[in-house]
């Protein structure tokens, strides 16, 4: 049987890999991928424990679920608006590393 | 080891290759499309963990939605960065230490816990009951009604916010 702590450590290492893409890509594009793999390793904690206490308490654990749905659609949304923004900045700067998105500095 | 522990590891460690992939390749266009193998790899680990309407959802709303725009917005901005500029910048080496510094600091306080090495067992549920209790809770007053519609008008201010800023209003 696959014990819990494989799917915490997967998801762990899954979720430092996209903390790496944010911290080291220039490119806004990739820095938005690095997200999107993070939010697929909190999704697969979340459902791990969904498992986990369904499995303990012998009934279906409903709030695990809805929290892993919410996610889902947050993350739609963060990538709809976060592209546009891109493309916005792209428009207007012809650039789109993150470093040189720097008109609000004072 | 059993057939269930090689199904998990082969396909855990499919999507880590395919995210370091996503993380380290110069072309951008090629980052998207092993995001979308890591992608794959984790509704595939869905699946293993019982939760089949979410291995579908992941399938359809991430690699048939998210993933198309990631490689649309790659593709619209493609001639800006060449594939030869460096990708990454100079913070990339403390980066790696931190990243496998936080990794171990992790594993190492979850092993502490004493439901760590639980075994997860198949889940004792007939047929697609998560399924339908999901969809019940959903829009039942008591249960997820509230947190479902407000979900709803988040996706279409999200819809409506990417339309107004991605508009080209120097052309009008």
């Amino acid at each position: 049987m696959v014990s819990l702590s494989w799917y915490l450590i997967l998801a762990a290492a899954l979720f430092l890999i996209g903390v790496y893409g944010v911290i080291v890509r220039r490119n806004s594009i990739a820095i938005l991928m690095g997200v999107e793999l993070m939010l697929n390793a909190v999704n697969i904690n979340i459902l791990a424990f969904w498992h986990y206490h369904t499995q303990l308490n012998g009934v279906v654990n409903v709030s695990g679920m809805v929290f892993a749905a919410i996610v889902i659609i947050a993350a739609a949304a963060e990538a709809a608006v976060g592209l546009a923004l891109i493309i916005s900045v792209f428009r207007r700067k012809n650039s789109i590393v993150a470093a040189e998105m720097n008109v609000l500095k004072g | 080891m059993n057939v269930q522990q090689v199904i998990f590891i082969s396909f855990a460690l499919v999507t880590v290759f395919a995210a370091i992939m996503v993380v380290s390749l110069r072309n951008l266009f090629h980052a998207a499309l092993w995001l979308i193998v890591a992608l794959l790899g984790v509704a595939s680990i869905f699946a293993l963990l019982g939760a089949s309407f979410f291995a579908a959802v992941q399938i359809l709303v991430y690699i048939g939605a998210i993933a198309i725009l990631l490689i649309f917005a790659v593709m619209l901005t493609r001639n800006i960065m060449s594939d030869e500029t460096t990708q990454t910048n100079r913070a990339w080496g403390l980066a790696v230490i931190l990243v496998v510094v936080i990794f171990f600091i992790i594993v190492s306080q979850i092993s502490t816990w004493s439901g760590f090495s639980q075994p997860l067992t198949d889940l004792p549920l007939s047929g697609q009951e998560s399924i339908l209790a999901l969809g019940k809770g959903f829009v039942s007053p008591n249960g997820f009604a509230l947190p479902f519609e407000t979900a709803s008008v988040l996706l279409l201010a999200a819809l409506l916010g990417g339309v107004y800023i991605a508009m080209d209003r120097e052309k009008e």
